[in-house]
């Protein structure tokens, strides 16, 4: 399997994950309510979501639920004169929606009786009520067929993947997924200069002027991958834009966001014609935009190492390159006895030395935490590329290896089939990806707001709250409200992406990945739930590939170890780096920043 | 008790149960352990398996007594007394020697295996506090904290017990027959315990099923019985004014009790005629209740005894409430409530060890998961209550109780609603009085 779908799958996964811990982040990172029951809404929203695009019940002995809205077809009714694939994903859209509704109000109603009561009682009380829910779906057989899973949960569209651009349908999707990516990497690259010119007006205007954005590559770049529009937008600001223009003007000028949305629309449409008109126009403009995603991450790379030097570079190369290595025996040897001991030896070599270098050497000491970042990425970089094309190229294969390469890069398509393709896996991280997006923007708009401002004073002291005429239960009840949403949407994710549910899924496990990616990525620090989210799957991912060495008896008891491992380490964290990885992002309030 | 006096709502508890009731497989059924049955041949433990078994039940003895003090806890500085150091030393030796003997040689009896769990636990539970929950106490972490803390080392134990233990549920061997005296007695087989009233009085029979032997009879005429309840209520009521208003370590209502108890069985045993089973009767039904179960409650009662006679006849008990109460106060008054803290945790795992395996008993199989779900009732148990020992007490026999009787009580309710129904008693406690019975 090439490389780049499981890292595809790896982002769906982490997407909606993210948005688990996003409401978890609004429970408690930002108004101290411990919710242990968080598991309890991802549970309704996905049985919500799975009920309302069922078909009604056929019958059958296999599969009994309550009742089955079969939302995509009834939409399809209504709006007979869209095409079926909109329809259905309209349908969808409105199951997620409610699905997101009911899980808030649910929400609200736990809440209500139960907020009152001291931080210890409130977490053993929603944990409580999660286990009912779990219970009720598993005891009730006629409301989503009991302890035997619930099936037949069919996906959006999935009928008209994997596409090739060549028909309308692949044109259309495929403008929308290059678009999107195209916008998205606009915008990236556009904050990351606006940060180097930060950077740049602080320390003064440089001596040769290379100060001016235009100059720099990065800054080249940008004009380019704005198609320009990011002057022409700045020019119509100066002048004073009109209409719709001005307000994306306004848009591009402080975030980029207007220049990015036009260059993106505009890629999207190339890509779409291309794709539709030349035979190799998929692979080509998918090319393109994949190797524009890949130099964004290099932008932001070496902006976040910006006072490396190639020693850095090179040291954190080897340590990557060290701990890959202490990996070999368990690829190399088979008997269990031999392998284990060795890879054990060389790990504990490894980290021992990171750990002398990371406390003796200056550099390392300095920097420990960007140190610590670039090792993993040397890890991730060495693992997608070299050692996929290590065992071709050991064999003078090197066409094979060109292609392993040349399929690793553009990521955005499929290359399993016979023709390259746009696969399903593909869609659902654009899908996500959306959906996560939007939702952090609009959690970004809320907490930066007066509402959660009271937020954070409620969880900083309550009196003090009080004392200023707001009612703090009602604060609670709504950011009760707005995390439990979130993780119904984030179930009704996750009964498309998983089709079959059963009630184990729902454990009080959830919860605890939910808390652990919360604090892995920084308390009270919406983006960072994403980073968080990652990780936590790019830890199961790498191990479960792990796991596939041990002999079958023993899996199970792997399995278990590597969540024996994450406890450990999540124990770690807590307590050495309770901030997580981001920490909580500074806030100017209001009356300026400090 | 960890609750109150270590301030850890600790969520990691169910799995010290877990824990238990897995560790008693060592002994229990040796060949059916992951590393173990390595030293098990056809069966049969070796020497090698018994003296593995030997080793860490001993072990789990001194420990627990380190987990005390250090070394000199060993020496014997928790005595009440303050004895020379090597009659402490030979004591505690032979206390780990005889533990480990009941384990390696009592295999496969259950009992034996509490005896081990119990052992092991009381060692693991001073070690969650140390390394866990002292450390972040240390930094001054808010509750929040501790409680993600609490969850996140209870998923940690959970799986380490599935790492050693595999997915697959196990279940204990039960011997059934029990040489006593030269008889052979079978405790796991149930008796049946019939009740008849009729016009002619009461009828007790205790009969075995598996051999259709009749126990025992006893008819009890009206007049009988009458008398048999008086002459109980008034025992009763005398033992209860002959303590009332003294501080002894078993109490006024407690003497009550117990007296109460003895009186109705004795006089039930004097004073029963033999008689027939009538024919019709008003009112007959029939408890089934074998050794082991009766065991059971008999083992959990006189558990609750030693801890009230600690808790009442002993200095350390006397700390243990003083610190419950008021931690400053105790320490102001020269208590060492780090050690009253330690002592709390070797006492909370060697129950939790013990309550582990009976529950693994009663529920048939052993899962992973069998210890956190019971996680639930504890609590509801413990604030029902009211957060003290005694309020822990009553608010488990209550939750219990419900538990079962609730599942009994609604119509067409599902098993898996057991907990639920514990959960339900606790909002409303909740709700109706948070500080709970005795808070």
């Amino acid at each position: 399997m090439v490389v780049a779908d499981t890292v595809v799958s790896l982002g769906v996964l982490a997407a909606f994950y993210a948005l688990l811990a996003l409401g978890m982040n609004i429970k408690y990172g930002h108004t101290g309510l411990l919710d242990f029951g968080h598991v309890g809404f991802y549970l309704i929203g996905a049985y919500t979501a799975a009920l309302l695009v069922l078909p009604p019940e056929s019958g059958g002995p296999d599969t009994i639920y309550i009742f089955g809205a079969n939302l995509p077809a009834v939409v399809g009714d209504l709006l007979f004169f869209l095409p079926s694939p909109v329809t259905d994903l309209l349908g969808w859209l409105v199951a997620i929606g409610i699905a997101m509704t009911l899980a808030g109000v649910v929400g609200a109603f736990v809440a209500l009786p139960t907020l009152r009561l001291r931080e210890d009682y409130l977490a053993i009380t929603v944990l409580g009520v999660s286990v009912i829910f779990q219970r009720i779906v598993q005891a009730e057989s006629w409301l989503v067929n009991g302890p035997d899973a619930l099936r037949g949960i069919s996906r959006p569209v999935g009928g008209l993947f994997p596409l090739d651009g060549s028909t309308l349908g692949g044109a259309v999707v495929f403008l929308f997924i290059s678009g999107a990516v195209w916008a998205v990497c606009a915008w990236a690259l556009g904050r990351a200069l606006d940060a180097e010119i930060l950077e740049v007006a602080e320390d003064g205007t440089r001596a040769d002027g290379s100060g001016d954005r235009d100059s720099t590559v990065a800054g080249r770049l940008h004009a380019v991958a704005t198609l320009g529009t990011d002057r022409i937008l700045g020019e119509r600001a100066a002048t004073g834009g009109d209409g719709l223009l001005g307000t994306v003007a306004g848009l591009g000028r402080n975030q980029h966001v207007g220049s990015a949305l036009i260059a993106g629309t505009v890629a999207g449409v190339v890509g779409a014609a291309l794709a539709f008109a030349v035979p190799m126009g998929l692979v080509a403009w998918g090319a393109v935009v994949s190797v524009f995603t890949w130099v964004v991450v290099l932008v932001w790379l070496a902006r976040f190492g910006a006072d490396f030097r190639t020693v850095d570079y090179l040291a954190t190369l080897g340590i990557g390159l060290a701990f890959m290595l202490a990996l070999a025996p368990m690829y190399y040897l088979t008997p269990l006895w031999q392998w284990l001991p060795l890879t054990v030896l060389a790990f504990a070599v490894v980290v021992g030395g990171t750990a002398y270098m990371a406390t003796n050497w200056d550099r390392f000491a300095d920097r420990q935490f960007r140190y610590g970042t670039f090792a993993a990425l040397w890890f991730g970089v060495i693992w997608y590329f070299p050692l996929q094309i290590l065992t071709p190229v050991l064999n003078g294969n090197l066409g094979t290896a060109a292609n392993v390469v040349f399929d690793s890069t553009v990521w955005m398509l499929s290359f399993s089939g016979a023709q390259p393709t746009i696969g399903y896996s593909r869609f659902l991280l654009f899908f996500f990806g959306a959906l996560l997006f939007v939702c952090l923007y609009v959690m970004e708009l809320t907490v930066n707001s007066p509402f959660g401002r009271v937020l954070r004073a409620v969880r900083n002291d309550e009196e003090v709250v009080n004392s200023l005429g707001k009612d703090p239960f009602m604060y609670k009840i709504q950011s009760m409200m707005l995390g439990s949403a979130l993780a119904g949407l984030a179930g009704a994710l996750a009964a498309m992406y998983f089709q079959v549910l059963v009630f184990t899924i729902f454990a009080p496990r959830v919860t605890f990945i939910a808390l652990l990616m919360m604090f892995l990525g920084g308390v009270a620090n919406n983006r960072a739930m994403i980073v968080g989210a990652f990780l936590f799957w790019a830890f199961q991912t790498a191990t479960v590939e792990l796991a596939g060495f041990v002999a079958p008896g023993l899996r199970e008891n792997i399995q278990a170890f590597r969540f024996v491992v994450m406890g450990l380490l999540f124990l770690a964290l807590l307590y050495y780096r309770p901030q997580g990885i981001m920490g909580e992002r500074a806030r100017t309030e209001m009356g300026g920043s400090e | 008790m960890v609750y109150s006096i270590a301030e850890v709502p600790n969520f990691a508890h169910g799995d010290l149960l877990t824990l238990g009731a897995y560790v008693a497989l060592l002994v229990n059924k040796p060949g059916n352990v992951p590393l173990l049955d390595l030293l098990v041949s056809e069966g049969a433990p070796t020497t090698a398996a018994l003296g593995v078994v030997f080793l860490v039940g001993a072990g789990g003895v001194l420990g627990a007594i380190y987990a005390l003090g250090g070394v000199e806890a060993l020496l014997g500085s928790w005595w009440p007394t303050r004895p020379p150091a090597a009659v402490a030393v030979v004591v505690h030796v032979l206390a780990a020697a005889v533990v480990g003997l009941i384990a390696a040689l009592g295999a496969p009896s259950i009992v034996a295996g509490m005896v081990f769990a119990g052992a092991v636990v009381a060692t693991l539970g001073p070690v969650q506090e140390r390394f866990v929950f002292g450390k972040f106490r240390d930094k001054d972490v808010s509750l929040a904290m501790m409680l993600v803390v609490s969850l996140a080392l209870a998923f940690v134990l959970r799986f380490t017990v599935q790492t050693i233990f595999g997915g697959t549920a196990r279940s204990y061997s039960i011997q059934p027959n029990v040489e006593l005296f030269g008889a052979t007695i079978n405790v796991a087989v149930v008796k049946f315990i019939d009740v008849y009233v009729s016009g002619a009085g009461l009828v007790l029979r205790v009969t075995d099923p598996a051999t259709d032997a009749v126990l025992f009879t006893g008819a009890y005429s009206p007049v009988v019985l009458a008398g048999i309840l008086v002459a109980t209520v008034l025992a009763a009521y005398g033992a209860y004014r002959f303590r009332l208003g003294t501080r002894a370590v078993v109490g006024p209502y407690l003497l009550a009790a117990i007296t109460g108890i003895v009186v109705l069985v004795g006089l039930g045993g004097l004073l029963s005629s033999g008689g027939a089973v009538p024919e019709s009767s008003m009112y007959s039904s029939r408890v089934r209740l074998s050794i082991l179960r009766a065991f059971i409650i008999v083992l959990a009662l006189a558990m609750m005894g030693v801890l009230h006679t600690l808790l009442r006849a002993t200095k350390l008990g006397k700390a243990m409430r003083a610190t419950s109460d008021n931690r400053q106060l105790a320490q102001i008054r020269g208590i060492n409530t780090e050690r009253v803290t330690m002592s709390v945790w070797v006492l909370a795992g060697l129950f939790a060890g013990i309550a582990g395996v009976t529950l693994g008993f009663l529920f048939g199989t052993l899962t992973i998961t069998m210890g956190f779900f019971l996680l639930l009732p504890m609590f509801a148990a413990v604030i029902l209550g009211g957060i003290t020992i005694y309020g822990a007490l009553v608010g488990s026999y209550i939750v219990g109780l419900s538990m079962e009787v609730g599942l009994f009580a609604i119509p067409n309710l599902d098993a898996t609603y057991r907990v639920p129904v514990a959960f339900v008693v606790l909002i409303v406690v909740l709700l109706v009085k948070p500080e709970g019975i005795t808070g």
